[in-house]
């Protein structure tokens, strides 16, 4: 049922990803990003492709959850493909095959296969890098923690910071027993004899209403709970707070972000001395 | 709705009989036998009784959550027993034995990953059809089933089971004061908000809940947990009686032993998804050894009366064995006490 969904992918571990600064990761991931898009060449994008295959390798992700993560991108590739494949024929282009009528004009074409082809596998290397460096190998509580960390000067323009990160650690928190809850409460309901998967969709709308209610209870008892339990352990907002963890930065942190800026300028250089052709 | 060998199914849970007694060699004989009186009706009149009796089957279930991913985590491993008609069957076992898991399964909820469940020797899981009456007739009440209320008032949750059956309205609301009976709730409750009840008036609403579906298979999930001494006494004697009015088999997953002793016929002993004991009562708690293992422990009042009859022993009066109640100890006692009296 509701559990079989993946939501928030960490996977434990305590690889060199796992163990990097998460503030750092966000700000490798941003380098990540900007390589992609520098990688203008086949070459270059090529080398950004290996690099990427690489990451779940040292974080030790099993490759095989890693393609779930890329598997729902098969549309938006497919689209691509198409679109680029009938569409991306330009004046002086290699033209292969094609097929004219009125004013639709398709043609397939060397640098349109190409393009497409390149494209796809930016999308790909893009969702690859990040998730695996920022959604597999950090927890998301470690995530909302860099955020607030790296966001913190907008405090002096009176930006809430630490309370939108509080907020989004405790709705990170809440997920998977909100997913727990409706599952049960489903269950329950179903050895009453409810049926959600039967009839029209006011027929099966209506059928929720036994489970939303007992959610929405358990909810507000949640965080009231919560809300007691925090202010027993005087918590009073973000002023002057310290904490138990404090992200610091190591050597490594610093070394693996001297590497990536390092990579990023070879493939900036590489993709101006464009050898091999230039696919934009 | 797959069907899996099921052949020699019975050895790990006769085995697991013969450690706890002698006396059950005899059934569980009878019960392999019964297997086959499906297609050889010519049997014994014995075996025959013992089928009629028997209204629900686990063979060898098996379930894994998270199956394929490097979560997963074996829940329950080949479990087999039978349920009896106008019974009360006890599942003791820690937490995290696969109580929870192996209740799901018996209603279908859970579609084991092999093994079946047969209810009326008929496989639950073999169409919609048979699926969807196994929800109707095999009752499964939750653990902490007051968070799944949710109408206005109570009468109208204790009525959704009824209504889901289709029934008219005149009939839900006689299931309705049908299930009140046994549990215990005051008539004028009904038209409350559940929400406004005390904690044990909501868990009796929501055991309500399943009894006005007039299940032939009662399951329920710790339903005394949380619940004050009166609340546990209201709720077991309102299984009781359920049981013996309908006839029904009622299963209960509970921790406490007194109440498994004082109000089980049979007990189920779980650890780490298998089960490794059943039988009686008698059996089940006078084997000590298998139940310290398994981080058990028999009714404080049995420890006593063992402890009692030793002492006596070595002053050369006899005290009976096999004492799980506080009121068969005190019987026990009274009758030592009145012989004692006469010599
Ligand atoms: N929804 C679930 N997802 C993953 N594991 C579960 C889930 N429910 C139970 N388990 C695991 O299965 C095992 C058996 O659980 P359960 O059937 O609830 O045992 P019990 O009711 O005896 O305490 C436990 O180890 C538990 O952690
Ligand atoms: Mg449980």
């Amino acid at each position: 049922m509701i559990k079989d969904i993946t939501l928030g992918q960490y996977f434990p571990g305590g690889s060199l990803l796992h163990r990097i600064d998460p503030r750092m990761k966000i700000l490798v991931a941003m380098l990540f990003i900007i390589m992609v898009f520098s990688a203008t060449t086949v070459y270059t994008l090529a080398a950004v492709t290996v690099l990427t295959f690489l990451l779940p390798l040292i974080g030790r992700i099993p490759f095989k959850t890693v393609m779930k993560s890329i598997l729902p991108l098969k549309w938006i590739i497919l689209i691509m493909l198409i679109l680029y494949l009938f569409a991306g024929a330009k004046e002086g282009d290699r033209i292969l095959w094609q097929w004219q009528w009125h004013f639709i004009h398709i043609a397939f074409s060397v640098e349109g296969i190409a393009k497409a082809v390149c494209l796809s596998v930016r999308i790909v290397v893009l969702v690859l890098s990040t998730s695996v460096i920022l959604s597999y190998t950090t927890s998301p509580i470690a995530l909302a923690d860099a955020i607030e960390r790296l966001l913190a000067p907008l405090n002096r323009i009176k930006v809430p910071v630490h309370d939108f990160a509080m907020m989004i650690t405790i709705a990170l928190r809440f997920i998977p027993i909100l997913i727990e809850e409706t599952d049960k409460i489903m269950s329950a309901q179903a050895s009453r004899g409810a049926d959600f998967y039967t009839g029209n969709l006011v027929k099966r709308s209506k059928a929720l209403i036994p489970v939303f209610i007992p959610l929405f209870v358990s909810s507000v008892r949640h965080a009231d709970e919560l809300a007691t339990a925090m202010e027993c352990r005087c918590y009073r907002g973000g002023r002057g707070r310290t904490r138990m963890k404090k992200l610091t930065y190591t050597a490594v942190d610093y070394a693996v972000f001297a590497l990536t800026a390092l990579l990023l300028f070879a493939v900036i250089i590489a993709a101006d001395h464009a050898g091999g052709f230039a696919y934009l | 709705m797959k069907k899996y060998k099921n052949k020699g199914v019975s050895d790990k849970p006769s085995v697991a009989k013969e450690t706890a007694l002698e006396s059950d060699a005899k059934p569980s004989v009878a019960k392999e036998t019964a297997l086959e009186s499906d297609a050889k009706p010519s049997v014994a009149k014995e075996t025959a009784l013992e089928s009629d009796e028997c209204i629900i089957r686990a063979q060898s279930l098996y379930y894994e959550y998270s199956a394929g991913t490097p979560f997963s985590k074996k829940a329950v491993d080949g479990v087999s027993f039978s349920i009896k008609r106008n019974r009360i069957t006890g599942i003791i076992g820690h937490t995290g034995s696969g109580k929870s898991t192996l209740l799901q399964m018996l209603n279908g909820l859970l579609v084991p990953m092999s093994g079946d469940v047969l209810l009326d020797s008929e496989s639950i899981f073999r169409d919609k059809k048979t699926l969807r009456q196994a929800r109707f007739r095999v009752g499964l009440v939750f653990q902490y089933p007051e968070y799944q209320l949710f109408e206005e008032t109570v009468r109208k949750d204790i009525s959704f089971g009824p209504a889901n059956l289709g029934l008219s309205e005149e009939e839900t609301e006689k299931r309705v004061s049908f299930a009140c009976g046994f549990t215990g709730l005051d008539e004028q409750l009904l038209d409350k908000s559940p929400f406004d009840l005390s904690g044990g008036q909501k868990r009796r609403v929501a055991i309500a809940g399943i009894i006005a579906m007039k299940p032939d298979v009662l399951i329920l999930d710790e339903p005394a947990s949380g619940l004050d001494s009166a609340g546990r006494r209201v709720v077991f004697d309102g299984l009781v009686n359920y049981k013996n009015s309908t006839g029904a088999a009622v299963v209960v997953v509970s921790h406490s032993m007194e109440d498994m002793a004082k109000y089980a016929d049979e007990v189920i002993v779980m650890a780490q998804g298998r089960m490794i004991a059943s039988g009686s009562v008698n059996e089940v708690f006078s084997d000590r050894k298998m139940l310290t293992e398994n981080s058990l422990e028999a009714p404080v009042i049995s420890i006593f009366a063992d402890e009692l009859r030793d002492r006596l022993a070595a002053r050369g009066i006899d005290f009976p064995k096999g004492i799980y109640t506080v009121e068969a100890a005190l019987s026990a006692i009274t009758a030592l006490l009145g012989k004692e009296g006469m010599h």
